[in-house]
This record gives structure tokens, C-alpha cells and sequence, in this order.
């Protein structure tokens, strides 16, 4: 640290080839951020940090930009599976005698695998997260990609300009209501993928509990399949989804070919939201 | 055809339902491990069959789509890497080459440079520098950069200590770096600083070079 007490970082090249320094100041690793590796007091003081100290946030930006290319190009570039193979999956798993519980273990799986351990314990939760039925996949899914709290890519308040970042980066229409009502307030946002879709994943945060959030997660699918297991309700000419897993509310609802779906820490705001969302614009 | 009592077939339709949803995930990553399709597509029917098996082992409300990909990835160890005789993490690949090089077009790169520079990177040279990794740091590459597994995750289907996966993952990112750095040297993208050390730096298109050629023979 400075004589005056500002924090020093060393001088950065025009790529980051190096490691990104980690910051002297909080003693943490950026590159642990941009994992999501850092638990709810940790991501909240890394986020402080990250708003007033420029190498900090740039270093921060690099390993983002970093993670989301490497998502963005193989994703361009890899193949789905080949059509014929869920065909021939069914057929052999078919002639398969399946399951043959006294020939061997796989002793790990034996015991319980914590689904997104590290937010689920940060947030106290103490049951495990359970889906009994196959179609609440997605739910589950949900939650999962909710705990995990990873980093947002572009931070603002402001729907336009938010918009604004993701032209070019997705090719569907995201619909941000203009306004998050009382106790929620736009964050920002990151590409990350729900089903194998890419998904634009929009954070809403809570200014009174920084840790409190709610997830949005959008995403193309043209299937038309119901987007959830359930009876649908009615909310603003919807069909809202709604569950309530391990502590966690989540509606899922479809808007033609675009799939929403919002989680949230387990307050009511989750339906306010579904509502501002799905508002007649003006 | 093997037909089945009708609580087989109930245990048949729910590990469907639970597993065939991570088709495309698991193909994908099969393919980056294997290189190939043919081998993927065998790896994937692999791992599905084996994941059939051992279904009674599962614990029903864990994650699936981590207990699949420990499936994958211990089936891959243990049959196709011994096939394709990959070398394993080598302990002295060099990590320090170019830390800096500019970019041709000075303008643009000084606004945003590293900008600049994904977004001239290709699909291929992407997927080329993840199958040049070494197998040990491209499985840890794959699970969390690729389908953001967590550290704990990966730590749980690579059956390794979480200190083994931060460091296969620092050292897996540093190299895949060096490779797309000599990608971007090659296409003239960028160029290195006057003061780089070439020789280090012809040791990556060496390589780069090399993997090509191998991959065309």
C-alpha cells in the first residue's frame, strides 16, 4: 500500500497475458470472482471494490471477457449431438437389463452431491435440494444456476442500456420491464446457458440486502413444449409456472419461442416481477 | 430384445427423463476430449450405458448432469485416452513467453485491446487450442469454463482435491492463452512487442504448427 494509502497495482500490459494481479488491498483473486468461487460477503465486498478501483475491475473484466469467449466460440463452433443418437440411445438403454445393484458401486455417488453447495450453505439452507420427477429438471436447473452467483458481465440500472449490450450477442428479443417496483432494482446481466440454450441471465438485487436476489433467465426455444412441470396460472395473459424449491420461489412461463423464468430467494417479489415483466407497455 | 418387467421399463423412462436432457453437453464435451466424432458419439453411448448400470447408485435429487460427467470422464480415462495415447499434464510446459504484444491496428486495439482481441478470434482456433491442451488441464477447461461446473464440482468428478482443479485451471488457461495468442500472431491479428522473446515465441507457432500437421495426417 502507498505512503498516502491508496492501493498500488502494478502497471498493466495491452493484453493481460499475465495473471491478473490479486488485489492488495482485499487479498483476493479476481479469477475467483470471475468463477463464482467466492461466497455472498466475499462477492459483495469484491463488487465494493471492483466499483472504485479501476485495475481491479479491469483485471475483473479481462477474466469475464475471457470465459464468456471461450463459452461463445466453442458453442459456435461444436455440433449438436447427432440426430440418430438419442434414437439409438433409447434402443440400446432397451435391450439393456439395466440397473444391476450387486455388481459393483460407485461408492462417491453414494453419498449425497451437494447441488451448488456453496450457495445453498451460504444462504444456511439446510435440507437438500430435492426433484423427485424428471420434468422438474428444469427447476431445478434453475435453482442451481441461481446459487451459483456467478458474476455479472455488464453492470447497470438501466433496461436501455442493457438492451443495448446484448444486441449482437443474442439473437432473440429479451423483453426488460421498464420498471422493478419497490425493494428491486436492476443490476445487470451475463450470457450463461440454461439446457443447453444460451440463456441471457438478469440479476435484480434488493439495495436493502445485498445478498437478496432474483434471477431472470431468457432463452430461445422453439419447441413450444411447456416450459415446466405443473398447472399453470394466469398472470398478465400468461402461463406462469410456479414452484417452491429448497427455499427458493421460481415461475417459468413462455413468451411464444422465448422462455422466461425468474428464481428468487424465497420472498413473494418473484410474482410482482412476473407481473412488471409481462406488463401491457404503454 | 431385451423387454423387461414393467418396473424396469418405469426405471428405464425415468433415467430417460433425467439424463437425455444432457445429451448435447456431454457430446460436446466428448468431442473436445476425443477429437472426433465417431470416438464421442461411442464415448457418450459408453457412458449412457454405464450410467444405466449403476442408475440404483444415484442418489435421486443430486445433480445428475455431475454425476453423468464423472461417468464420461472416467469412461474417456479409461479406455479412449489409453487410444490416443495423449500425453498427460507435462510438468515443464513453459509459462512464461510473450507476456505483451500489440495489436497492427492501433486505434482500435489501444481503445479496448483485449476486446479487440476475442472478437477476432475464430470458432476453430478455439476449439484447436482447447484439443492442444494436455488432457488433465482440457478436462478441467472443459467442466468449468465450458459448463460451469464449480471448483467443488469438478474436484467431485475428476476425484482430485480442489487445490489439484484451481491449479490444472490456472495452468489450462495460461497455456490455452499461448496457443490463441500464436493464432492471433499467424493471422497477423496482432504483433509482438519489439523486446519479446522470439524464441519463446516460435516455440508456441512451433507448436501450433505441429499439432496442425498432425491433425491433417
Amino acid at each position: 500500500m502507498a505512503a498516502d494509502g491508496s492501493v498500488r497495482h502494478p502497471p498493466r500490459t495491452n493484453l493481460a497475458w499475465e495473471e491478473p494481479s490479486g488485489c492488495p488491498e482485499d487479498g483476493q483473486d479476481v479469477s475467483l470472482y470471475a468463477d463464482g468461487e467466492l461466497g455472498d460477503a466475499e462477492r459483495v465486498a469484491m463488487e465494493a471494490h471492483l466499483v472504485k478501483c479501476p485495475a481491479c475491475r479491469q483485471a475483473a473484466d479481462y477474466e469475464l471477457k475471457l470465459r464468456r469467449t471461450l463459452r461463445e466460440k466453442v458453442r459456435q463452433g461444436t455440433p449438436v449431438a447427432p440426430r440418430g443418437l438419442e434414437r439409438r440411445l433409447h434402443a440400446t438403454l432397451e435391450r439393456s437389463p439395466g440397473p444391476a445393484p450387486a455388481l459393483l458401486s460407485i461408492r462417491r455417488w453414494v453419498r449425497p452431491m451437494p447441488v451448488a453447495a456453496a450457495g445453498a450453505t451460504a444462504l444456511g439452507l439446510t435440507a437438500f435440494l430435492y426433484f423427485g420427477s424428471p420434468t422438474e429438471n428444469i427447476v431445478r436447473d434453475l435453482v442451481v444456476r441461481h446459487t451459483r452467483r456467478l458474476p455479472l458481465e455488464f453492470h447497470s440500472s438501466d433496461p436501455r442500456a442493457l438492451q443495448d449490450w446484448l444486441a449482437g450477442k443474442i439473437d432473440f428479443h429479451v423483453h426488460l420491464p421498464p420498471r422493478t417496483g419497490p425493494g428491486l432494482s436492476l443490476l445487470g446481466a451475463r450470457l450463461s446457458e440454461v439446457r443447453d440454450h444460451t440463456a441471457v441471465y438478469v440479476v435484480y438485487g434488493n439495495p436493502k440486502h445485498p445478498a437478496e436476489r432474483v434471477s431472470m433467465f431468457v432463452y430461445d426455444d422453439p419447441s413450444r413444449r411447456p416450459p415446466a412441470p405443473g398447472i399453470p396460472r394466469r398472470i398478465e395473459d400468461r402461463e406462469v409456472y410456479t414452484a417452491n424449491a429448497a427455499g427458493y420461489n421460481v415461475a417459468v412461463w413462455r413468451d411464444h419461442e422465448i422462455v422466461y423464468s425468474l428464481v428468487s430467494d424465497g420472498d413473494d417479489n418473484v410474482l410482482d416481477l412476473v407481473r412488471e415483466v409481462n406488463a401491457p407497455g404503454p | 430384445m431385451f423387454v423387461g418387467s414393467a418396473s424396469q421399463q418405469r426405471v428405464r423412462e425415468e433415467f430417460e427423463g433425467l439424463t437425455l436432457g444432457h445429451l448435447d453437453p456431454l457430446y460436446a464435451a466428448a468431442l473436445r476430449l476425443t477429437k472426433n466424432e465417431r470416438d464421442a458419439e461411442d464415448l457418450v453411448q459408453d457412458t449412457f450405458l454405464r450410467a444405466y448400470r449403476f442408475f440404483d447408485k444415484f442418489e435421486r435429487g443430486t445433480n445428475i448432469k455431475a454425476w453423468l460427467f464423472k461417468i464420461l470422464t472416467n469412461t474417456f480415462i479409461n479406455r479412449y485416452r489409453r487410444k490416443v495415447k495423449e500425453r498427460s499434464v507435462v510438468e515443464d510446459e513453459r509459462e512464461t513467453v510473450h507476456e505483451r504484444f500489440m495489436s497492427r491496428d492501433v486505434s482500435e486495439s489501444t481503445a479496448n485491446p483485449e476486446q479487440y482481441f476475442f472478437d477476432r478470434l475464430l470458432s476453430d482456433d478455439v476449439l484447436s487450442a482447447i484439443d492442444s491442451l494436455p488432457v488433465d488441464f482440457r478436462m478441467v477447461v472443459i467442466l468449468a469454463d465450458l459448463q460451469e461446473f464449480s471448483y467443488k464440482e469438478i474436484a467431485e468428478i475428476l476425484d482430485c482435491p480442489v487445490g489439484t482443479v484451481m491449479s490444472r485451471l490456472y495452468r489450462g488457461r495460461k497455456l490455452l492463452q499461448k496457443y490463441l495468442l500464436a493464432y492471433a500472431v499467424e493471422q497477423g491479428v496482432v504483433h509482438l512487442p519489439e523486446d519479446t522473446d522470439l524464441e519463446e515465441a516460435a516455440k508456441v507457432l512451433d507448436f501450433r504448427r505441429r499439432r496442425r500437421s498432425e491433425a491433417a495426417g
